[in-house]
């Protein structure tokens, strides 16, 4: 017996070698048992006839080979690999989101590419990204991406190459992965904190597998000619990654309240007396430090000593404590104001106020 | 030459020999077979029904029988069923079945086998109890005698990796 014992273990040994040798080409990847592969069991008996003292051992008996072929699993997956959704400026431009694609069928497949800006539903805060205009002005359903290329995390402009559907869609081995970074612009005056989503989906192109339901079979185009069998996602994989609007911008206006010509009408003429009004609205997240509106007097105009105020309270011309001052060298006004803190979605607005006189 | 000797080394002949064959022979005939659970429908119910496999997908759940008949007019005895577990597949944890049996297994290939509970591995690390998924053979020690005509079956389950 003990020697039938040895002969099972040596035809296993030599079973698990071949195998070895097989999948060598498939490198350290094959943690899936390969497509196109066969898995065959073999039992081994072994046995004595009669009984008690008079029992004879007798060859071992060695089954017939039960045996099935791996079938291909169309399988793909794609993470989100930004922890937090991406902060953008609202307008922004060329903002990046990373995903990672992987095979995890058990054969070699190729993925399609698709973006969607903003899939429905959309919820109601939400804003709707556009393609990076730089990189597909078209903004079309495969543009706008990138396949990391050059080893360097991060996308890199002219170094990731740019996804071009059909021509260098991935093509990957089971297990192995993909980055894939997908560039989106931000349009303007988007209310802070507000969230916009692309969804990447990556589907086989194996005929018939993307879309397919879960378990369809595909005689014949499976890896090595196996059966393919779509997953349980379809052959297709889709992953939202999100934006979210948090960046802090400065807008500011200048504006004419009125104006007061020497004879008490509304007249622009030497003499006449202009009152301006500057406004700097915050919108966006954050804190603007060190802020400082110059405004230079127009040409032709000389400043009304005393007319400045902020935010209602007047400002002296002098540079002292106070925020503002009127610099002669220059023909300007300025007026620092510090550290603003934009909280509220509206923003932050500083209203000043200043009044020249046309030479 | 001793001739016990070789009886012994034609025996080992002849079962390389077998190693292909289609029909194992002898007293005992035995039979290997791989099947899985399908879900078909019957009368409007949903029922599990056991098939052949031909092809099968990472995951999914494998039935590995070997069915064993005493196929010569005397009783047999010491039968024991020796399985190698596939590389590509895991062994399902608590699945080993087979009436009048005691199951063991190894961890090593083959060379050692001790019952689920008590079998290790040793490693650098220390020794640990090895995880179904670590099994590498199943061995049924078949209790009692084979009686002449008698049939039986022994199994588990594994799942493709």
């Amino acid at each position: 017996m003990n020697k039938s014992l040895r002969i099972s273990i040596l035809s296993h040994a030599l079973s698990a070698w071949l195998l070895a040798l097989l999948l060598l080409p498939q490198a350290s990847w094959a943690v899936s048992a390969v497509a196109g592969s066969t898995i065959s069991n073999v039992a081994t008996v072994g046995y004595s006839m009669g009984a008690g003292a008079a029992a004879v051992v007798q060859p071992s008996i060695i089954s017939n080979t039960a045996s099935f072929v791996v079938a291909e699993l169309i399988q793909p997956a794609i993470t989100w690999q930004d922890a937090l959704p991406v902060p953008v400026n609202t307008p922004g431009l060329n903002s990046v989101l990373t995903f990672l694609l992987t095979n995890a069928g058990n054969g070699q497949e190729v993925f399609a590419l698709t973006r969607a800006n903003a899939p429905a539903p959309i919820p109601a805060t939400n804003y709707v990204p556009v393609n990076s205009v730089l990189y597909d002005p078209a903004n079309s359903p495969a543009g706008a991406m990138f396949l990391e290329s050059n080893g360097v995390p991060g996308f890199q402009p002219g170094l990731d190459a740019a996804y071009v559907a059909g021509v260098n869609d991935p093509n990957l081995a089971p297990n192995a992965t993909q980055i894939i970074y997908i560039l989106s612009d931000t349009p303007a005056l988007v209310a802070n904190g507000s969230k916009g989503d692309v969804a990447l989906t990556a589907s086989s192109k194996t005929v018939g597998a993307a879309g397919a339901a879960a378990g369809t079979a595909l005689a014949g185009l499976g890896q090595g000619g196996s059966v393919a069998v779509v997953g349980k996602n379809r052959a297709q994989a889709v992953t939202l990654g999100s934006y979210l609007t948090s960046g802090l911008s400065v807008v500011v206006t200048k504006t004419i309240l009125s104006v007061l010509d020497p004879n008490g009408g509304v007249l622009v003429m030497p003499g006449s007396i202009i009152s301006y009004q500057i406004v700097a609205a915050l919108t966006g997240a954050g804190v603007a430090t060190g802020l400082v509106i110059n405004d230079p007097l127009p040409a032709n105009t000389t400043y009304v000593p005393a007319s400045m105020t902020l935010a209602g309270v007047a400002l002296t011309d002098a540079a002292d404590a106070d925020q503002g001052q009127f610099i002669a060298a220059s023909n300007s006004v300025s007026v620092a104001l510090g550290n603003l803190t934009s909280t509220a979605l509206t923003g932050v607005n500083a209203v000043i106020t200043l009044r020249a006189k046309i030479n | 030459m001793n001739a016990k000797y070789f009886s012994c080394v034609s025996a080992l002949l002849m079962s390389l020999l077998s190693l292909n064959a289609q029909a194992a022979t002898g007293a005992i005939k035995v039979t290997s077979v791989v099947e899985s659970d399908v879900e078909v429908l019957k009368a409007g119910k949903k029922e599990l029904k056991r098939m052949p496999v031909s092809k099968a997908v990472p995951g999914a759940e494998v039935i590995f029988t070997t069915r064993f008949e005493n196929v010569s007019d005397k009783v047999a005895s010491d039968v024991t069923i020796n399985n190698p577990i596939a590389k590509e597949v895991e062994y399902k944890a608590g699945s080993a079945f087979g009436a009048d049996c005691e199951i063991v297994f190894s961890a090593d290939g083959g060379k050692t086998f001790a019952a689920a509970e008590s079998l290790k591995i040793k490693a650098a690390e220390g020794e640990h109890n090895a995880l179904p998924k670590e099994y590498t053979n199943v061995r049924w020690i078949y209790k009692g005698q084979l009686a002449a005509g008698k049939a039986s079956e022994v199994g588990f389950r594994a799942v493709i990796k």
